[in-house]
């Protein structure tokens, strides 16, 4: 006790990034429920915590009752890496309930459990599947109060046993209001699975949890050869690091766009590279994350659409080679292009990857290309996801470019295809415009939030080097429109 | 022949509590299924739905001790194999280290173990 308030403790899930989403951990001592439709990964879940938290002096007791056999659980459950067959009957002990359940009544169910939890003393309970021990009510008049009471009962009796219970359960969210599980439960942690398209989106909710400030809403998370792994959707949102932005600029790599930006892009923006296939976006990117690495600020590549070979084989032409900073981690190069990405694991690889290499810098190219890597059912919310993201990337400090492909015709043009120019600081404009029966390109500056920058439409080349920024080109007006005319004289 | 069913009886009551008596059944009926091939003696027996053997003694009496002891051996072998087969060496050796004369931790399971 502490100024008279119970000390909770908690217990870890074992399940990464599960523990942020569970305001630090479950309940010790709590009754919890895991619920979701078949396949979604409750028993998975399970065995994660179980095996996570069992030991000698506390071990679990797994009751399995006629849901998935246990013979079958063990099968397919011991090909994850956390599956320890060292800790099996010993630090965990299956016990198969599904004879007592078809020959006795609720009793005797919990006659059962009460005799097994006593002789072994455990810190983990399970009861998978807790559906099945429902649907064995005897009273036909009044089901809802005996299962009621038996839900109590046990509750009651393996909480005062100092055991953490999980009842995992195949239930509809409909299922939620009539059941009396539910209203026992201290702890209730939904699993949803989805097929949209040709992609499955799995996401996770914790509907309630006594004692603990959970975060609220819908988590992505993905299940590998290691078990579930969450996606908290605020990562990177919280626990920030009290980031000052500074007042540096950081060079482009371009010298005349630096000087069209008043020195460089104001450090911690967000900048948008705009422009139609062709112009030269990803060159420019390329020079924004050469400049850094060779001056010392370690960069992330972020490519959605080129291979990165192809990619730093067009960086070696283009005389700005990466592959001495690869070696020496100034830089990483993430490639990702699954399909069915989540922009929160997108998210968490690129801040992983932006921690371990302190960068200061993150291009991706593209925007577009990301957006097709992701899954479907994530697409609807691009813009608030990428909201998120570029918050919690310009929330640390780094400096992030994006290249856009827009589609302009030559009689209009296009900022952004995403409506998303509110979440950038600056944005870079180009496009072809065609001059002397020649198709060339011009740059602007569009936007800079964070001061002044020039206001002329220039023209650029792409050269050996890179992309050179010429001059303006004052003898032509109506540039943005791609037919410009030559002013008379 | 009470060796035998004593042995049977150990290896139902272990692995009904973590596999469940439907599951040893299926797993005993497997077994004694592959085993009347060598054996046919043993299409005799009955498996009760406990998984408890029926008609062992009285089948076992008609063969000779070399025979019927063979015959038991078979079925054991095939269920422990079958065990083997779904859940690993490993963990089935652990499911046993009750019954089994050889500690676990003596057998060098890490080292030997599908997975």
């Amino acid at each position: 006790m502490d100024n008279g308030k119970v000390q909770m403790k908690t217990v870890p899930t074992g399940v990464p990034d599960l523990d942020i989403v569970l305001g630090g951990g479950l309940p010790e001592y709590s009754f919890n429920v895991i619920a979701g439709a078949p396949g979604s990964g409750k028993t998975t879940l399970v065995h994660q915590i179980v095996f996570e938290n069992a030991s000698a002096e506390r071990p679990a007791l797994y009751f399995t009752v006629l849901g998935e056999p246990a013979l079958k659980m063990l099968r397919y459950q011991q090909n994850y890496s956390f599956f320890d067959a060292t800790k099996i009957e010993k630090d965990i002990r299956f016990i198969n309930l599904s004879e007592t359940l078809l020959e006795g009544d609720l009793d005797a169910v919990l006659e059962r459990i009460v005799s097994e939890v006593e002789a072994v003393n455990p810190s983990i309970v399970v009861v998978d599947s807790f559906r099945t021990v429902m649907r064995k009510v005897m009273n036909p008049s009044n089901p809802e109060a005996e299962l009621q009471a038996f839900i109590q009962r046990l509750a009651l009796y393996l909480t005062s046993w100092q055991a953490t219970t999980f009842l995992v359960g195949e239930y509809m969210i409909e299922e939620m209001r009539d059941n009396p599980v539910f209203t026992v439960a201290d702890g209730l942690i939904w699993l949803y699975q989805t097929a949209e398209r040709n992609s499955i989106v799995r996401k996770l909710q914790v509907m309630k949890l006594r004692g603990r400030a959970s975060v609220p809403g819908l988590h992505t998370f993905r299940i590998t050869d290691n078990g579930l792994q969450v996606f908290p959707r605020t990562y990177g949102l919280v626990h920030k690091s009290g980031y000052r932005i500074s007042d540096k600029r950081l060079k482009t790599g371009v010298a005349g766009l630096d000087e069209m930006l008043n020195g460089g892009i104001p450090a911690g923006d967000s900048v948008i590279v705009a422009g139609p296939s062709g112009t030269g976006k990803s060159a420019l990117a390329t020079q924004f994350i050469t400049e850094g690495v060779r001056n010392g600020e370690a960069g992330v590549l972020c490519i959605f659409e080129e291979r990165p070979q192809e990619y730093l084989d067009r960086s070696e032409k283009l005389g700005q080679g990466l592959e001495q900073e690869l070696r020496d981690e100034k830089l990483k190069v993430i490639y990702l292009r699954p399909l069915d990405l989540s922009v929160d694991e997108t998210l968490r690889e690129i801040l992983d990857t932006v921690k371990s290499v302190n960068a200061q810098r993150v291009v991706i190219d593209s925007m577009n290309g990301f957006e097709m890597a992701l899954a479907p059912a994530f697409r609807e919310d691009f813009r608030e996801s990428m909201y998120r993201m570029v918050g919690a990337l310009t929330g640390i400090g780094i400096t992030i470019m994006t290249t856009v492909e827009v589609s302009t015709s030559f009689t209009e043009m296009q900022f952004t295809p995403h409506g998303i120019s509110f979440l950038t600081d600056d944005i870079i404009m180009f496009r072809y415009v065609e001059i002397d029966s020649q198709l060339r390109k011009i740059i602007t500056v569009v936007k800079m939030r964070g001061g002044d920058h020039s206001k002329d439409i220039r023209e650029y080349e792409i050269t050996n080097t890179g992309l050179v920024v010429g001059d303006p080109l004052p003898d032509y007006r109506r540039l943005i429109t791609g037919t410009p005319e030559r002013n008379p004289n | 022949m009470a060796v035998v069913q004593e042995a049977f009886e150990k290896l139902r009551i272990r692995l009904s509590q973590p596999i469940g008596a439907a599951g040893y059944r299926a797993l005993l009926t497997r077994a004694l299924t592959l085993s009347t091939n060598n054996s046919p003696w043993l299409e005799a027996i009955q498996i009760e739905k406990d998984g408890t053997l029926a008609g062992f003694t009285e089948a076992a009496a008609s063969q000779s001790l070399s025979s019927a002891i063979e015959g038991s051996v078979e079925i054991v072998t095939h269920l422990i194999e079958l065990l083997e087969t779904f859940v690993g060496r490993e963990l089935s050796l652990r499911l046993l280290a009750d019954i089994w004369p050889i500690p676990v931790d003596e057998m060098g399971t890490k080292e030997d173990s599908n997975g």
